[in-house]
């Protein structure tokens, strides 16, 4: 039978051709190790669809022992590259990078676009616009800012750098393996995980998800042509689903695994790695628009707020979990949900042309208008907008308790009258599923605060003004977690007993103290 | 328009039963049939609130509509949400269900008058008549599933219920109890037809059958079923057996009963469509043997459309041998809504049989959920169920 899914990766045997995009991406070193092992790594390819078009993609079943050893191979790089590189260097090499795939005519960027697009279904407008939104976020001097954010000092990664909180020295380091698990749903991003392990001078085994293939060993290649020292401290690999060999040689062989998938995905990993592993889970989601009645009062640029609304919703298409789900509009002001969700509407509309929607196969048309018909039976709904080629949905409804939409531009407007009703949308909603909320208050900053500081406590990550959800920056607390901070062990060197830290110069204390470190100050030993 | 509009559904039944004992072979056919689904559109748009407010929703209403192509289709999801009923309650004589995977606790269901049932019925007669008993012989019709006692919700059953009553000789009964189905003693009875050269009829779920030729084949037994003998499956494998190909199904089960493959049909029934759509077998000398395809009743139009692809009446048919997804038009749906949109992926067919193209489809499988996945939270995760068209199960067989 034909397969029918958008896109979905049909298997066969048949062997590689130069023609066809790699999804696992092995440093040459490492390549020509790994070919050299009789039955070492076993190419195929999987079969993208779309109506009578496709694309192969070439994947490869590494044996145990290959996969051991691209650990072991790994593993000797970060002693001999990463470990001997200085931060400054290796945020060099990444902001090159970065600027590399914010080229327009950079022609790997052109070629993944496509790709990316035709597997994913994403617009190549949509693609082009997520690696000008990653990359931009992934220059220098935010990589800098995030260490800072997360570890004071960056070069604390080098060497034992004074620090005057504790009256000594301090040092850290990376885990010195990170494995990471990569979901699909929002295109470019997975570099992220491979910069956060270069900035701790980890080496990154990653684990490349087969919806979306093309953008890590893409992304691989850049890195080895600026620098391939660096680049071989990374691998891009791929197990099939059930594989569980390749899966728990791969739990027990890395020192920090990130993961990134929906709740099964993520139990199910937590229920099979080794219980010493430590890890950076990143599951399902939720984010939510709240605009106050301020921001709907008289004067207010109602265009503007809607444009920067409706962007959150286009962007991604609404498939990440940095899109908002729905948009709760306090409904006492002089303009109502109801009107709100009309320019909503327009505003959707001028997104559709400017980043087209995902190009919808005939399952995710069946869905699309589907949905937009179920709306339409429903008496308990309005339909603001439901154009013929279900682009996108605009809805009003009254809500129990805040439910996740169907994506795919579906922007619910939920008239809501102020605490009571947030406490039963969000306020009963566990803490881990809570991310982004983008709040619109209208100049009321005293209300916005008392909102804000009530998100925070409920165990929402990140407040931002409508317009920025889809765009966070690399010193966010991702998900909450400080995700450098906690890969990193510190080493501390006191030099002095704390008591003698208050009301002293500290920096000539230390100063002082690294002349003899052996020495104990201001303590005699009884 | 607006006086039928208020003509009571027991009236447009009587006059779709009639139309559909007519035989739909005059000269006036498709005109006729177009009159009336209009009228049972009409009728269906002042009488189902959720049905009108989706024409509402897209444009087309009675006043607009001008041919059966128009006339909104309901998607067949709709019937796990909404009561979609032309009447009161109390009219309510039966209710059918069926149950999808991927909503547990959510079914689909199909309420029926006792007008209704009566059409349905004579739908399900008349449609067996011409694809499943065209040589009008009676047989005794052996059925693969409970009784209606103990199925009373599913329409499968009832319609099965309907070919005993009108095809069956005697002995004709279903052949499952409420511990399933003994194959041995359903051995014992085939076997004791074949001897006395009583032709049967096999009738069943497909999966039924999978497990009963499994268990045929693995007790090295093969059926000698007398002449005029004859299979029809319904309603798919849903996840209760191996699924088989089509063709490798029709051999198969001409194999282990000893029939003509041509006397394999399968059948296309849902709880949303009081019609059934049967093989048919069009004879094809220069192939060998013949084309089988879907054709449906001459009161059912049933297209192949492509969503993607808007036209004014919503979407637009694919061509011949393209792929699209099935909506069915069916005039004996008076008091459920006439079209109704599945989720069945199948690809527009057609054959030549005796200098006339016949056309019809074939069925490919069910649209399939393709999101991306990955970090957003799905309600499935979250525990809240939300509506997902592509993400649902809501065909079931009936007969």
């Amino acid at each position: 039978m034909r397969e029918l899914a958008m896109a979905a990766p049909v298997t066969g045997s048949v062997p590689a051709s130069p023609g066809r995009a790699r999804a696992c991406w092995l440093p040459p070193g490492l390549r020509e190790a790994v070919d050299a092992l009789p039955g070492g790594a076993t190419l195929y390819h999987k079969r993208y669809e779309h109506d009578d078009e496709h694309r192969e993609v070439v994947f490869e079943r590494l044996s145990p022992e290959a996969l051991g050893q691209v650990i072991a191979f790994l593993r000797q790089r970060r002693r001999e590259v990463l470990a001997r590189r200085s931060v400054r260097d290796i945020v060099e090499v990444l902001d090159r990078a970065a600027a590399m795939w914010l080229d327009p005519a950079y022609p790997p960027r052109r070629e993944a676009i496509a790709e990316i697009s035709f597997i994913t279904g994403f617009s190549p407008e949509m693609v082009g616009h997520a690696i000008d939104e990653e990359q931009a976020s992934s220059r220098g001097p935010h990589l800098v800012d995030a260490l800072r954010n997360e570890l004071g000092d960056p070069e604390v990664l080098d060497g034992l750098r004074p620090n005057p909180r504790t009256g000594g020295l301090s040092r850290a380091h990376g885990p010195g393996l990170v494995g990471a698990i990569f979901s699909s749903n929002i295109p470019a991003l997975p570099h992220l995980e491979i910069m956060r392990s270069f900035l701790v001078k980890s080496a990154c085994l990653g684990r490349v998800s087969a919806g979306e293939p093309i953008f890590l060993g893409r992304y691989a290649e850049t890195l080895h042509a600026l620098d391939p020292e660096l680049a071989s401290c990374l691998a891009i690999v791929y197990w099939e689903r059930g594989d569980d060999a390749c899966e728990s040689l791969f739990l027990g062989s890395i020192d920090h695994l990130v993961a990134y998938g929906g709740d099964a995905q993520i139990d199910r990993l937590r229920a099979v790695r080794p219980p010493a592993l430590e890890a950076t889970w990143h599951g399902h989601r939720l984010g939510f628009t709240y605009v106050m009645r301020e921001a709907l009062a008289a004067g207010q640029d109602l265009r503007r707020l809607a444009r920067s609304i409706t962007y959150d919703f286009a962007i991604f298409d609404g498939f990440a979990c940095l899109c908002p789900q729905v948009v709760l509009v306090e409904d006492s002001g002089p303009i109502s949900a109801l009107a709100l969700a009309r320019i909503l509407a327009e505003e959707m509309a001028r997104w559709t042309r400017e980043l087209p929607p995902r190009r919808l196969d005939l399952a995710g048309a069946s869905r699309r208008h589907g949905l937009a018909q179920l709306c339409m039976m429903n008496d308990a709904v309005e339909v603001i907008a439901a154009p013929p080629d279900a682009s996108f949905l605009v809805t009003v409804e009254a809500m129990q308790r805040l439910e996740p939409s169907s994506g795919d531009r579906h922007l619910r407007v939920v008239p809501v009258t102020g605490r009571a009703d947030l406490d039963r949308l969000v306020g009963t909603l566990p803490r881990h599923h809570l991310q982004c909320a983008a709040i619109a208050c209208g100049g009321a900053a005293a209300r916005h605060h008392e909102l804000r500081e009530l998100l925070a406590a409920w165990g929402v990550t990140r407040i931002v003004p409508p317009g920025i959800m889809g765009r966070p920056s690399m010193m966010w607390h991702h998900d909450g977690v400080a995700c450098l901070g906690r890969m990193v062990t510190w080493c501390d060197h006191e030099l002095v007993v704390p008591e003698l830290l208050l009301g002293r110069d500290v920096d000539a204390l230390i100063a002082d103290a690294e002349r003899d470190p052996s020495a104990t100050i201001g303590v005699a030993l009884r | 328009m607006i006086a039928a509009a208020r003509r009571d559904g027991q009236a447009l039944c009587d006059q779709v039963a009639e139309l559909i004992r007519g035989g739909g072979d005059g000269p006036d056919a498709e005109r006729e049939l177009d009159q009336l689904a209009l009228e049972v559109f009409a009728f269906q748009f002042e009488t189902i609130a959720p049905y009108q407010r989706l024409c509402r929703g897209v444009g087309r209403t009675p006043e607009t509509v001008t041919s059966w192509r128009g006339i909104p289709a309901v998607p067949a999801l709709a019937f796990k949400h909404h009561r979609l009923f032309a009447g009161a309650p109390d009219a309510v004589a039966r209710t059918f269900r069926s149950s999808g995977t991927s909503e547990p606790g959510r079914t689909s269901q199909a309420q029926f008058s006792r007008a209704g049932l009566a059409l349905m019925d004579t739908a399900v007669t008349a449609g067996a008549r011409a694809r499943l008993f065209p040589d009008g012989r009676t047989t005794r019709i052996l059925v693969l599933t409970p009784p209606p006692e103990l199925a009373p919700h599913m329409i499968m059953v009832h319609g099965m219920a309907q070919l005993i009553a009108g095809f069956g000789v005697d002995g004709s009964r279903f052949v499952a109890g409420p511990r399933g189905l003994d194959f041995a003693a359903l051995w014992t009875e085939l076997d004791s037809c074949r001897k006395a050269g009583v032709p049967v009829s096999l009738l069943g779920s497909s999966f039924g059958f999978v497990h009963l030729f499994d268990w045929l084949e693995g007790h090295g037994r093969r059926l000698e079923l007398p002449d005029g003998s004859r299979v029809m499956d319904a309603g798919g494998y849903k996840g209760r057996s191996r699924e088989i190909d089509r063709d490798a199904f029709v051999r198969w089960a001409a194999q282990i009963c000893g029939v003509p493959t041509t006397r394999v049909v399968n059948l296309l029934g849902m709880t949303e469509l009081a019609s059934q759509i049967y093989d048919q077998i069009v004879p094809d000398p220069q192939a060998r043997g013949a084309a089988r395809m879907k054709s449906p009743p001459h009161w059912v139009r049933t297209r192949v459309v492509d969503p993607r692809r808007r036209g004014p009446d919503g979407p637009e048919p694919v061509g011949d041998g393209e792929v699209g997804l099935l909506r069915h038009l069916d005039l004996a749906n008076v008091e459920r809504p006439i079209m109704i949109q599945s989720e069945d992926v199948g690809r527009a067919v057609s054959a030549r049989a005796g200098g006339v193209v016949q056309r019809g489809f074939e069925i490919l499988g069910r649209v399939q959920g393709a999101e991306p996945r990955g970090c957003s939270l799905s309600a499935e995760d979250f525990g809240a169920p939300r509506a997902r068209p592509g993400a649902h199960d809501a065909r079931s067989a009936s007969v």
